[in-house]
């Protein structure tokens, strides 16, 4: 499909920009060598420092893309969005719990498991409150409070740490960033991510049969439980695994399906899977942007996405509003 | 009459030997003192009689800030605020120049001499500020004392060092500082050259990662970390570090201008080629 | 031959009996019209013989596990939901999501586009759609379905006349080709014409089963309805037109 041919190679191209982005002075094709050869500073710095950046920007765009297009399929509402509805932001408080008790440390994977943890809860509640039938009112309203319970709690957290620099972090957690991570951190990511966004590109039919309502999908042999289990853990681990690295990085999940939806026709199984590579799109594309605009200060990636996202949000209000009366 | 003259000339008395009495108590030759700031409770604890001592900072037991934490613990200590401060009717309040404009400036509206030392940020900062509180508490001879010791062991230090290997302090959040900071002159005094002058950060200032190891320093030398974790700390567990040499060093004797600055160096110059073997 | 068996059904809410103790069978070549007046569970019925919502009793169709039951009847709930802008092809495709592996999908849906008048819609969006096309594009995905049975609620409601017309037309046809449709309606004109069994419900018990002409007198009317109808027969159908409300509640 054209679109998905156009989206891997903005991908590639991306992909290669960021790594050709950094502090360090050096020309594309010394930049690349040292990444080929990996010796010298040079190769460090593209090994250790830009490669697991950009690779971790895909890894995490990717599976907040997927996340939104899901929560959106299957809730019926174009405005859910993990980053929106506090998803993004439980996760974040497993993740500065895990960090804080240690539990991150003793335990193998503990900090992707503690916020996969956290972030299937904020997702049950989600569902209870405001589920399939609920409106597009009582959706925001529940996602107010998710987020807003969460974001204090994390706060308390970090305020309570021994250590004087965490209640600053506030900011990374809330806001999001790329800067500084390793391929420590990837590969702490990858396997929840992976399996996050599987679990939910296995939902594409039953996404596909709900435009029709749960009880034709059910008609049409789709589980309903099946897929609510599917989507409810796989948003759950990506989002969680995601945000546990790099903090909450909202608005992806609600601007790329929304951009891409048009596209589409619609549909929301491919959808799904050009959400993916439309999220990894947009992160790398903010990532670069951050590290261009604003070299010398670590501008956080969430200040980029919130000045794209906040407008379309408030656009997509404005447009179903109808629907929220 | 006679009576008026009695009351008058004993007023007159009073007054004369309350004056008196005001202006003997200034110039004591021991004054009490409270300090509200780390560096000049060390300074405190260096030179002034235990009995001069009314109060330290909280922060002079914390192992992390003050090298002097173990003595400091049988002092009292203050939370920095004035209405406690005020009550323990010191003679002399010592403060840093930055410490709570709002603390400093009730104190003085309440009569309560304050004398604010700067952060000392090179070896003559550290004798003038030595010599100064000498001079307040009346031990000039203590400081004199103090300030040739640390002269002298400063001169054995410093000799002897023929190459300089090119070292990065690096700390929380990709911090660096360069030569007019206190920690750069320990640096420079100890023999190495401070990549932080190749990219024109004099003071303090954020060393991106990837400058750092494209300067290919000898050494990276970074301090103690807090307990539990922080996303700030995390920097200095990078894997892109791992094919430097890296050193923690930086502690409490860092902190302060004082002649702990001493214990920094020597702790330094166990890796320096020209000097670790004098050890 | 039997397409659908309920053995007294009954569904519950707290302690009423939104459809009490219903039983009847729907064969092939059957076009039944399932008529009551609003809450008399008609809606309930046919959520409970699909196995959508809580009873007990027995359906044959509840019984069966998902994908069978996708292969044995097609469902058009009285919501017409269509949520995203997806092409009329997409939508219709949709009947074919547990497809019937030995028959071409292709001239399914392409059967399905040509029956509802909808083949040059394919490229349309359904969200940009009238009511009426809308409600033609649904029913297309039902047929794409391909089920020996469909379950309609209130498929003809809001439509305008012709279409009324030709979607009883098209569910008559259906039948005569072998299938069963079952449809809740409360046209009694289009009833009476094309349905060739009535199921009559009253407050959720099955008041009356039969063919039109024998269900369909003034008594069951009164019974049931509180109405009075004019009965005519005519060579294009028979009419039974709902003229006066009685007197007497029921």
């Amino acid at each position: 499909m054209k679109l998905k041919v156009i989206l891997i190679i903005l991908l590639t191209a991306l992909f290669i920009f960021s790594l050709s982005t950094g502090h360090a002075v050096a020309s594309f094709s010394q930049s690349m060598t040292a990444l080929y050869l990996g010796d010298g500073p040079l190769g460090t710095v593209m090994r250790e420092i830009r490669l697991p950046r950009a690779m971790l920007a895909i890894l995490v765009g990717a599976s907040l893309g997927v996340s939104g297009a899901a929560m959106q399929g299957y809730l019926r509402n174009p405005l859910a969005e993990p980053g929106l509805i506090g998803v993004s932001g439980s996760a974040a408080l497993g993740a500065v719990i895990a960090l804080h008790t240690g539990f991150a440390t003793y335990v193998w994977m503990g900090l992707p498991i503690a916020s996969f943890s956290f972030a299937t809860i904020a997702v049950l509640v989600l569902l209870l409150l405001a589920g399939p039938r609920g409106s597009s009112l009582t959706l925001i309203l529940a996602g107010i409070a998710v987020s807003a319970l969460a974001g204090a709690f994390t706060s308390l957290a970090l305020n309570l740490s021994p250590n004087p620099y965490a209640t600053s972090e506030i900011v990374f957690w809330l806001m999001g960033s790329l800067a500084d991570r390793s391929f420590e951190h990837f590969w702490l990511a990858l396997p929840f991510c992976l399996i996050g966004c599987l679990m939910i590109g296995s939902t594409g039919k039953a996404l596909d049969a709900l435009t029709l309502g749960e009880d034709v999908a059910s008609s049409l042999s789709i589980s309903l439980t099946n897929t609510k289990l599917l989507l409810v853990f796989g948003v759950a681990s990506s989002v969680g695994a995601a945000t546990a690295v790099c903090g909450a990085i909202g608005f992806v999940g609600l601007v790329v399906p929304h951009l891409l939806r048009p596209l589409v026709k619609g549909k929301p199984s491919t959808l799904l899977f050009v959400s993916g590579l439309g999220g990894a799109v947009m992160v790398l594309a903010a990532d670069i942007a951050v590290r261009v605009i604003l070299p010398d200060r670590d501008l956080k990636l969430g200040v980029l996405m919130a000045i794209i996202g906040a407008p379309l949000f408030l656009h997509l209000i404005y447009k179903t509003r109808s629907a929220l009366q | 009459m006679r009576v008026y003259v009695h009351r008058f000339s004993f007023v007159a008395i009073y007054l004369v030997l309350y004056f008196f009495g005001a202006s003997i108590s200034a110039t004591a030759p021991s004054p009490k003192v409270v300090s509200l700031n780390v560096c000049t409770d060390q300074f405190l604890m260096l030179l002034a009689d235990d009995s001069q001592i009314i109060s330290l900072s909280e922060i002079s037991t914390d192992i992390l800030s003050s090298a002097m934490a173990a003595e400091a613990s049988k002092y009292r200590q203050n939370n920095s605020g004035a209405e406690e401060i005020y009550l323990l009717q010191p003679d002399i309040v010592f403060a840093g120049i930055y410490t709570a404009k709002a603390t400093v400036n009730m104190l003085e509206s309440l009569n309560i001499r304050v004398e604010k030392f700067e952060p000392a940020s090179t070896v003559d900062q550290i004798i003038l500020n030595m010599q100064r509180t000498g001079e307040l508490l009346g031990h000039t001879d203590r400081a004199k004392l103090l300030i040739t010791n640390f002269e002298s062991r400063l001169a054995e230090l410093t000799s002897g060092i023929k190459n300089k290997p090119r070292a990065a302090l690096y700390y929380a959040n990709g911090y660096t500082t360069g030569k007019n900071t206190l920690a750069g002159q320990i640096l420079d005094l100890a023999g190495f050259s401070n990549i932080a002058s190749e990219v024109d950060i004099h003071w303090g200032g954020t060393l991106p990662l990837e400058l750092l190891i494209m300067s290919k320093p000898d050494v990276v030398i970074t301090g103690t970390t807090y307990p539990g974790s922080s996303r700030s700390e995390e920097i200095l567990k990078h894997p892109a570090l791992k094919p430097l040499q890296l050193v923690s060093s930086t502690d409490a004797n860092w902190v302060c201008g004082t002649p702990h600055i001493l214990k920094a160096i020597e702790d330094l110059q166990t890796i320096h080629p020209d000097k670790m073997s004098i050890k | 031959m039997t397409l659908l068996t309920l053995n007294n059904l009954s569904v519950r809410r707290g302690q009423c009996p939104v459809v009490d103790d219903v039983s009847l069978k729907i064969n092939r070549h059957e076009l039944v019209g399932l008529v009551g007046p609003n809450g008399a569970g008609k809606t309930t019925l046919l959520k409970a013989a699909l196995g959508l919502i809580e009873h007990t009793g027995n359906s044959s169709l509840a019984k069966l596990s998902l994908k069978e039951r996708s292969l044995t009847a097609a469902w058009m709930p009285q919501e017409r939901e269509i949520n995203w802008p997806i092409s009329v092809l997409e939508t219709i495709k949709l009947g074919q999501l547990s497809p019937s592996l030995k028959l071409d999908k292709d001239k399914i849906i392409n059967d399905a586009l040509d029956r509802t008048g909808l083949t040059n819609y394919r490229e349309r969006i359904s969200t940009e759609l009238s009511g009426g096309e809308q409600a033609r594009v649904l029913l297309a995905r039902a047929l794409a379905q391909n089920t020996p049975l469909i379950l309609a609620d209130e498929p003809i409601a809001g439509l305008d006349p012709a279409t009324q017309l030709t979607t009883m037309k098209m569910f008559g046809d259906l039948a005569k080709e072998g299938k069963g449709v079952l449809i809740s309606l409360h046209d009694l004109n289009l009833a009476a014409t094309f349905c060739t069994k009535i199921i009559m419900l009253d407050k959720g018990q099955l008041h009356a089963v039969g063919n039109p002409a024998k269900i369909m007198t003034d008594e069951n009317l009164e019974k049931v309805f509180n109405i009075r109808a004019y009965h005519a027969r005519t060579d294009k159908g028979i009419i039974c037109q709902p003229i006066e409300v009685l007197s007497h509640s029921s």
